[in-house]
């Protein structure tokens, strides 16, 4: 029996040093994909010109927002029909848990959908799996389908187009909808509370959260997990804010003549950081956690808000963020314009319970802004309202159906086409509620939406992603990121400890990102500037 | 050779007939370890650029892995913890079951020990989460019983969410090894019993020197068994904590499955799987080693 089982050990080994070596032969590459339809992009692109062509085929579209988007994408597709009967459109719902994990799978498995609603967050990922099609040929061209006349990338909201490029400055996510995330703030509590407006400045904020606290509220209910994003908007805004003084010195390759005006928004269209830039940026200190000063000063500014936090910050869930605003065990939470349908619902739904006595009035304003009494260092303005690109749509690399993918894709994001989904959305909702705006300039909404301020007062140029925490990729730097999180706020670590945590991963992120995009990295670029 | 093939030829078909499982193991089992194996000498994200980089992974994985060490002290915590639930608490199910007199009584207990088998471990793993919060099941009871001072953050202190993993799940009752137990108790003769009994032995001798060592087979398969799927499992860690809080209750199916799928490093995931295949077989070996020779002392 122990010489089988010897036999069996030696046998096993051989097989995988058997197979090790066949590896080692043949075991690297760098396959180029091939391309499946007959023209090359440069070529397909400059096929369309503007002109619309009759199209046959089948094409998978799949996204994560059925209850958002479900009908307003049926009826998409039943337009789309009518100008091209020949085209079958599958529409796919996934839910969005696992959502980008699943997409990843299929992308190496080379089984995903044409077309996929995407986050930008998740385009990293399947940027690693070589997922996505760069789309920079394809913007530059007008679309078919637009009245506009002009380039398809010019029919979106500037600069929520640029803002999605990788870090490589590529676009490969078209602009769907935005977001605003603001402060809802329970209006009867504050009352309660003896606050008569809401704060504007973050000394305001401390001191309101003070009087909630002295009334009996808590102030607020945050979970340090992935799953509640509260506290890191809090600090990336605040570092975005920082960090603005430097744009310059990070930004070293720019159109020529171009200036950073901070107080003018529009000033840096057009512009973006990509991952070379970033790298010197980080190795010269200026956004390096270790040796900023401005990255120190946030994290300490962060931490003011603890006694205004639930004790229980490790084990509570951002799950419960919803079901204790509405209970009145939290009276502010920072959340999306996604949730104003569901706080009106949940409070509609507590007085046809017969509840009416713990229904309150809400609002909902941007978060307060640091000032320079926080930071002397702040000469670039405060908090931008955080606004940006929620979501938008990724074609696969792999797709046989590349020209029918984007030609759906054109159809989809047409001003015209997009006007007629809003007013679908109108029809079918509250009209008091402001669905997520669109990315897609030119799209009126009711009079009677809910308006909210999300226009950029200054300049920015975002070093980490939208609505991620200060990150440079969602994978080993986002894990370490709540791991380092949850230690600073359990007091496991201390700020510095924090703080050279966080150098280490975000350096060791940025060399993953220059070696992901190894082709488009200019190495003569940053070895002039690191010498 | 020519006596092998003739042998071969007359069973012919018996072969034919074991092509097919075993082309299913080929396909499903050996291929899937080779095709790991493979890839954890790859630096490759899942795309088209694959890098051979020989044992790098490795190496990264026993000299750079931050959370090896925690990894593997807590998987074995677990799976020492998890044995002893699993064989231990079945032992004792069957012993109790096997010894009430009336026939009523051990049909309903019976019964009583199959069902949560039935229950999906998701479902109650999901329900201990719900037992740990703050203001839990968990917390709550010891309030009831005047143990306020032992109430906490079960799920979000770093030095006891191992140990409520651990507990999570109680009284562990697990069916299918207390039936297996069980099935072991029936087919002690009765007569080994009356000759203890006329010898005076007690019930605790009786355990000790007839039962358990009458139950040494499927104590020895159980306890292989119960290792092997313990030492690989990361549900409950994943489902209760994530690995968390701050890492503190990572195991290595864990690291596994963020370098996989979060991390998009397949290479260095199939590397920590290969080196987990490793791990379990060693100790696997030894654990049936160390069970063979305590049988044949006890024989």
């Amino acid at each position: 029996m122990l010489r089988l089982r010897r036999g069996s050990v030696n046998l096993l080994v051989c097989m995988a040093l058997l197979s090790g070596l066949l590896t080692g032969c043949f075991g690297s590459s760098n396959e180029t994909n091939e391309v499946k339809n007959s023209a090359s992009p440069t070529t397909a692109a400059s096929n369309e010109s503007g002109t619309k062509r009759s199209l046959s085929g089948e094409l998978r579209v799949v996204t994560f927002m059925e209850d958002e988007w479900g009908d307003q994408m049926r009826a998409a597709i039943a337009d789309y029909n009518a100008a091209q009967p020949e085209v079958k459109i599958e529409l796919e719902s996934m839910p969005y848990a696992n959502y980008a994990e699943a997409l990843k799978a299929q992308m190496i498995g080379g089984i995903s959908a044409d077309l996929m609603l995407a986050e930008p967050a998740m385009v990293s990922a399947f940027e690693g799996a070589d997922g996505i099609l760069a789309l920079d040929d394809y913007l530059n061209q007008p679309n078919p389908y637009s009245d506009s006349g002009k380039a398809w990338k010019d029919d979106f909201i500037s600069p929520f187009l640029d803002t999605s490029r990788n870090a490589a400055g590529q676009a490969k996510l078209v602009p769907w909808s935005l977001v605003w995330v603001g402060m809802f703030y329970n209006k009867d509590a504050y009352a309660k509370a003896g606050i008569e407006t809401p704060p504007v400045t973050w000394n305001e904020f401390l001191t309101a959260s003070e009087k909630l606290k002295n009334a009996g509220y808590l102030p607020f209910y945050t979970a340090i997990k992935n799953n509640d994003a509260q506290t890191w908007w809090m600090f990336q805004t605040m570092l975005n804010a920082m960090f603005r003084v430097k744009t310059e010195q990070i930004n070293l390759r720019h159109a020529d003549g171009w200036t950073y005006k901070f107080d003018d928004p529009d000033s840096t269209n057009g512009e973006t950081y990509t991952v070379d830039e970033l790298y010197v940026a980080f190795k010269k200190g200026l956004i390096d956690p270790a040796k900023s000063p401005e990255y120190r000063k946030a994290v300490e500014l962060i931490l003011q808000m603890k006694p205004y936090f639930n004790d229980n910050l490790l084990t509570a869930d951002g799950s419960e963020l919803l079901s204790k605003f509405i209970s009145q065990n939290a009276v502010q939470k920072y959340d999306g314009t996604f949730s104003f349908p569901s706080t009106d619902s949940e409070l509609a739904k507590l007085k046809d319970e017969g509840k009416a006595d713990r229904v309150f009035q809400w609002d909902v304003v941007n978060f307060p802004t640091i000032t320079t009494e926080n930071y002397e260092g702040l000469t670039a303005g405060g908090l931008n309202p955080l606004s940006g690109l929620r979501n938008g749509w990724v074609i696969s690399q792999k797709s046989d159906n590349r020209e029918l993918a984007l030609d759906f894709l054109q159809f989809l994001t047409s001003p015209g086409e997009v006007n007629k989904l809003y007013e679908l959305k109108r029809a079918s909702k509250d009209n008091s509620l402001q669905p997520d705006a669109s990315a897609i300039a030119g799209v009126t909404y009711p009079a009677e939406a809910k308006k909210v301020d999300a226009a950029l007062r200054y300049a920015e140029m975002p070093i980490y992603g939208f609505g991620l925490p200060p990150v440079f990729d969602t994978g080993k730097d986002f894990e370490e990121f709540h791991s380092q999180w949850q230690g600073l706020w359990s007091e496991a670590l201390t700020i510095d400890e924090f703080l050279q945590k966080r150098s280490a991963s975000n350096l060791a992120a940025l060399e993953r990102n220059l070696k992901q995009f190894q082709d488009q990295v200019d190495q003569a670029f940053i070895d002039s500037h690191l010498k | 050779m020519r006596h092998t093939l003739k042998s071969v030829y007359k069973a012919r078909y018996l072969y034919l007939f074991l092509l097919i499982p075993f082309a299913f193991i080929a396909l499903f089992i050996f291929y899937p370890f080779f095709r790991g194996f493979q890839i954890s000498l790859l630096d490759w994200s899942g795309g088209n650029r694959t890098e051979f980089v020989g044992f790098d992974n490795y190496r990264e994985l026993f000299w750079n892995e931050p959370l090896l060490g925690r990894a593997v002290r807590n998987i074995l915590i677990l799976a020492v913890a998890g044995i002893l639930q699993a064989v231990g608490i079945s032992f004792l199910m069957a012993w109790v079951i096997h010894h009430i007199r009336s026939a009523k009584s051990k049909y309903v207990m019976r019964i009583f020990v199959i069902v949560p088998s039935l229950i999906p471990a998701i479902v109650g793993y999901l329900l201990w989460k719900k037992f740990y919060e703050p203001e839990g099941l968990v917390n709550r009871l010891l309030g009831l019983v005047g143990l306020d001072f032992l109430q906490q953050a079960w799920l979000g202190d770093v030095s006891v969410v191992v140990t409520a993993i651990v507990f999570a799940g109680f009284p562990w009752l697990n069916g299918a090894n207390t039936l297996i137990y069980l099935a072991g108790f029936l087919q002690i003769p009765k007569e080994m019993y009356e000759a203890a009994k006329i010898d005076g032995a007690t019930s605790w001798r009786t355990l000790w020197h007839l039962e358990i060592p009458m139950l040494a087979g499927q104590t020895r398969i159980l306890l292989l068994l119960s290792l092997i799927s313990l030492l690989q499992n990361y549900d409950n860690v994943f489902l209760l904590t994530r690995g968390g809080p701050m890492d503190a209750s990572v195991v290595p199916g864990i690291l596994l499955y963020k370098n996989a799928f979060l991390f998009g490093r397949y290479g260095y995931a199939s590397a920590i799987g290969v080196s987990l295949f490793a791990f379990i077989f060693i100790l696997s070996l030894l654990s049936m080693r160390l069970s063979k020779e305590s049988g044949e002392k006890v024989s």
